[in-house]
């Protein structure tokens, strides 16, 4: 019934087309047989339409079928995931608090120029502890153990602070902490992430700018927009102190030239707190670029009769930038203090000016070699200037730095570099070092 | 004196606004690997080789990568990015 009923529905306009293009004359015989073939053609086409019709009906359930025994097997698998899920949930429960303990080590070998001697030695072995409750409070300190030449072990506490995170934005630092002066002190100088062997000229513990500082920090980043970071650390500490040592205006030991001590006191020795801080802007093309400035003043002793007096203002300038972007780390630095004696107070003005230039390129962006690829050539440059009175100090210095790189793990590395030193001063024998290190940072 | 009180001030208003922008990214945030693996990237090279995700644990990463938010003066939602990285790539466990 149903295929009659199309074939009328089919028949009636081409019999009204029929009647309309003939009008009342009879049809012609070829005219006849053209419709009736197309009226076949058509029937055919019908017929195999349904066909496919009924093809696609079977797929269909076929399909449906299908996706039951997938929807079932899926069912399973989640309870199966969800079982396994409960086991490692029980394995590895994330407490509220949690620690680890990180670090470095480094072991050296030196040999200096116009020495009769040349020494292997435990660079350093420096464990941080650090302490986590949630994500918002971390307790963290990191010592710092050496061999001396005389065989004796000191350690040191380079800092220990506690952090807590206010807010995306900022987080308050409370303790001992490491200046936020300048990139290398703070950052750069532990020996898996230094790209030489030494320090910088000038940047030791006894240089231009302060290890560490006691006291308050406040710092962070702010994304400024998609592209660009703006990073601040301001800190309020008990600043450096001044320890006149042997020296006096008339006996003047070029030996304790930088007796301005600028290692974190535990204890300040008057009511004048520095002020310290960094700020910098980070391009998402690995471009950073910052500047840092400190403020304090400086108490001591007076060499005449003892007693504790405000001695010089101490105020430090610096500035930073550095490219890191795949095989390459360029850096420069350059920072300089001044102790400016105190009107009435019997002292000269130091001054002290350091700054550093540094490329490392990892040949791993030139070649996929396994073994060369893993090679760093590093070259560096910096100078040193240490002023008393305007005369220029003893261990003022030009200095080079060369060598190459071997990393055998991200965190390993085995460095083979020479050290050229050129003092300014003639008293001071120029030196050349020949170094080899192992560090690993854990 | 007058230092401490400004310290004083900027402290207080850090406060106001920890309140005011703290963790609104805790909820499941299916770009986050993506933006975790971008921002290590980033990030971590500025003073370092970058570390493999394979080098430590859950609960190590949550503790290392909450010392160098503080070092190396990362937002936190960077840093929880980079977190979220780390711990979806160290090893092959079902989460």
């Amino acid at each position: 019934m149903n295929r009659n009923y199309k074939r009328k529905i089919l028949y009636a306009p081409l019999f009204a087309g029929m009647l309309l293009a003939g009008g009342n004359t009879a049809f012609s015989a070829g005219t006849k047989s053209d419709y009736l073939n197309k009226i076949n053609e058509l029937e055919a086409r019908i017929s195999s339409l349904e066909t496919l019709k009924k093809e696609l009906q079977e797929l269909k359930k076929n399909l449906n079928k299908k996706t039951e025994k997938v929807v079932a097997k899926e069912d399973k698998l989640d309870k199966a995931i969800r079982s396994l899920n409960k086991r490692t949930s029980v394995r590895e429960a994330s407490p509220d608090s949690k620690w680890a303990v990180t670090g470095y080590a480094s072991a050296s070998f030196e040999a200096v120029s116009g020495q009769t001697t040349d020494s292997f030695g435990l660079g350093s072995y420096s464990p941080i502890f650090h302490y986590r409750f949630k994500d918002w409070i971390m307790f963290e300190a990191e010592l710092e153990a050496v061999t001396n030449d005389f065989g004796e072990t000191e350690i040191d506490l380079e800092y220990a602070q506690i952090n807590l995170m206010l807010s995306d934005n900022a987080t308050l630092v409370v303790g001992k902490f490491l200046s936020p002066i300048g990139a290398f002190q703070e950052r750069l100088h532990p020996a898996w992430i230094n790209k030489s062997v030494d320090r910088p000229a000038g940047l030791s513990h006894h240089g231009v700018a302060p290890g560490s500082d006691m006291g308050v920090m406040i710092r962070g980043g702010v994304p400024v927009s998609n592209d660009l970071t703006f990073q601040y650390s301001f800190a309020v500490g008990n600043g450096p102190q001044f320890d006149p040592g042997p020296q006096t205006d008339t006996d003047f030991d070029p030996a304790v030239e930088s007796e301005i001590a600028l290692e974190g006191f535990g204890a300040d020795n008057d009511k004048n707190k520095s002020l310290a801080g960094r700020v910098s802007l980070l391009h998402k093309s690995s471009v950073e670029i910052g500047f840092s400035y400190e403020t304090a003043s400086i108490s001591g002793p007076e060499v005449t009769d003892a007693t504790m007096t405000r001695v010089a203002d101490y105020r430090l300038w610096g500035a930073d930038a550095s490219y890191t972007k795949g095989p390459w780390d360029v850096r420069f630095e350059y920072m300089h203090s001044r102790a400016t004696p105190t009107a009435g107070i019997d002292m000269r003005e130091r001054t002290f000016e350091a700054w550093y230039t540094q490329a490392a390129y990892r040949m791993s962006g030139v070649t996929e070699d396994p073994i060369l690829g893993k090679f760093e050539p590093v070259v560096r440059y910096g100078e040193y200037r240490a002023r008393i009175g305007g005369a220029l100090m003893g261990v003022s210095e030009k200095r080079w730095n060369g060598g190459v790189n071997y990393w055998l793990a991200p965190s390993i590395v085995v460095k083979a570099h020479v050290e050229r030193r050129n003092y300014f001063l003639a008293s001071t024998p120029d030196e050349t070092r020949y170094q080899l290190q192992f560090a690993y940072g854990f | 004196m007058k230092i401490i009180k400004y310290i004083m001030a900027v402290t207080l208003l850090t406060f106001i606004s920890a309140g005011i922008t703290a963790n609104a990214a805790d909820k499941k945030d299916p770009m986050q690997f993506a933006r975790g693996a971008k921002a290590w990237s980033q990030n971590c090279e500025r003073c370092h080789n970058l570390r493999g995700p394979k080098e430590f644990s859950d609960s190590d990463w949550d503790t290392i990568v909450t010392h160098m938010r503080v070092r190396a003066n990362l937002p936190g939602n960077v840093a929880r990015d980079i977190v979220a990285f780390l711990k979806g790539s160290n090893n092959e466990k079902i989460k």
